[in-house]
């Protein structure tokens, strides 16, 4: 059986490939691991004082397990959902020209650096739902450890 | 988490760097940045506005499309599409990712910005880029999988201190207490945890920008 610790390792590593390209999550996954949790506390002073002071302290395994499924959720499923509420609400909100051919349809696009629109695939737009009814089973597993 | 799940999970993520709205971090705060435009039309047109899309070129069009890198106004090849707001007989521009003079005469790219039409147009004509006297009202955008980092709230308050404006906000997807703290000491502003999926919240936000920016338009 392998450790949380373990695990977050792997999930790291798969990120890591340079076939998933998937680097920069892993890099910020770790990058706020190794953050620490801020920890506020009152501490004796000189003579009767008690002064407010911080330190950082470690995540535990559990924490660091919940911030990677965090970032896979977000960065990788809930993108999706932000997505579509933008383009409904700018078809809602933003009055069309005048329509020479009625088969016209107002569109929101975002184009990429060469300059090409950003065009999802079907299964991209299918994976994000496999994936988030995995990180969920992973978050039950989580609080059932 | 069981071995057998987590297999799963890595085969799936095996599949999913192919998906181009995820292969960096700029994309993924992109479309952030254009659901906050989103929640600001909604605030527009709560207010009564008239919102009307216009291509890189000033053209009415049916196809609004934004770029990933910041775009200079007067560059048609750089500058993304925009929407006019017409608001009480007065018209701005609604801008996302366009590069801005601050008041050092550093140019800034903000990633939501509000422009008065008349200034907007005349950079267009006399091709040089607007500066902070033109903006109404800005917003920094960040999305995160986890806490902000506390580095962020440094740099809105950077930005912050080169347009002094009533309206402007540090929004994101995720919440930090720390970054919450430094910025309202500095009498600024965040709307945190904002995402499609918390409608009250989402109304809260839009009330928000709908109460300010009747105030400044």
């Amino acid at each position: 059986m392998t450790t949380q610790n373990e695990q977050v390792r792997e999930l790291l590593k798969t990120l890591r490939q340079r076939e998933v390209g998937l680097k920069w999550i892993a890099d910020e996954i770790t990058e706020t691991i190794n953050r620490g949790n801020p920890v506020h506390k009152t501490v004796d002073g000189d003579g009767k004082k008690r002064l407010k002071a911080t330190s950082i302290e470690p995540l535990t395994d559990s924490e660091e397990m919940n911030v990677a499924l965090n970032a896979l959720q977000t960065y990788l499923c809930d993108i999706h959902a932000f997505w579509e509420r933008t383009a409904s609400t700018a078809l809602e909100t933003i009055s069309q020209p005048r329509r020479r051919s009625p088969e016209r349809q107002f569109t929101v696009e975002v184009s990429d650096e060469e300059g090409a629109a950003i065009v999802l695939e079907v299964k991209h737009t299918l994976l994000p739902t496999r994936l988030s009814e995995l990180l969920a089973e992973a978050r039950a597993d989580e609080e059932n450890e | 988490m069981r071995p057998e799940l987590l297999t799963e999970i890595n085969q799936c993520l095996g599949q999913m760097g192919a998906n181009p709205m995820v292969q960096t971090h700029a994309r993924t705060d992109k479309f952030f940045e254009l659901f906050v435009w989103s929640c600001t039309l909604r605030a527009l047109r709560n207010i009564g506005a008239t919102l009307s899309p216009r291509n890189s070129n000033d053209q009415a069009t049916f196809t609004l499309r934004f770029r990933l890198g910041p775009g200079l106004l007067y560059n048609p090849a750089s500058a993304p599409g925009f929407v006019v707001v017409d608001y009480q007989g007065s018209k701005y521009e609604l801008q996302n990712g366009l590069r801005v003079l601050g008041s050092s005469k550093v140019l800034h790219e903000l990633d939501l910005c509000i422009l008065k039409r008349s200034a907007a147009k005349r950079c267009r004509r006399q091709s040089i880029d607007p500066d902070c006297s033109a903006v109404k009202f800005l917003a920094e955008c960040k999305y995160y999988g986890n806490n902000l980092p506390l580095h962020l709230g440094r740099e809105y308050l950077g930005l912050s201190s080169e347009f002094s404006l009533r309206v402007k906000t540090l929004v994101a997807n995720r919440a930090s207490p720390e970054v919450h703290k430094l910025v309202k000491r500095h009498k600024g502003t965040t709307n945190f945890n904002i995402n499609p999926n918390d409608t009250l919240g989402m109304d809260q936000f839009v009330g928000w920008l709908a109460t300010e920016l009747k105030h400044v338009l």
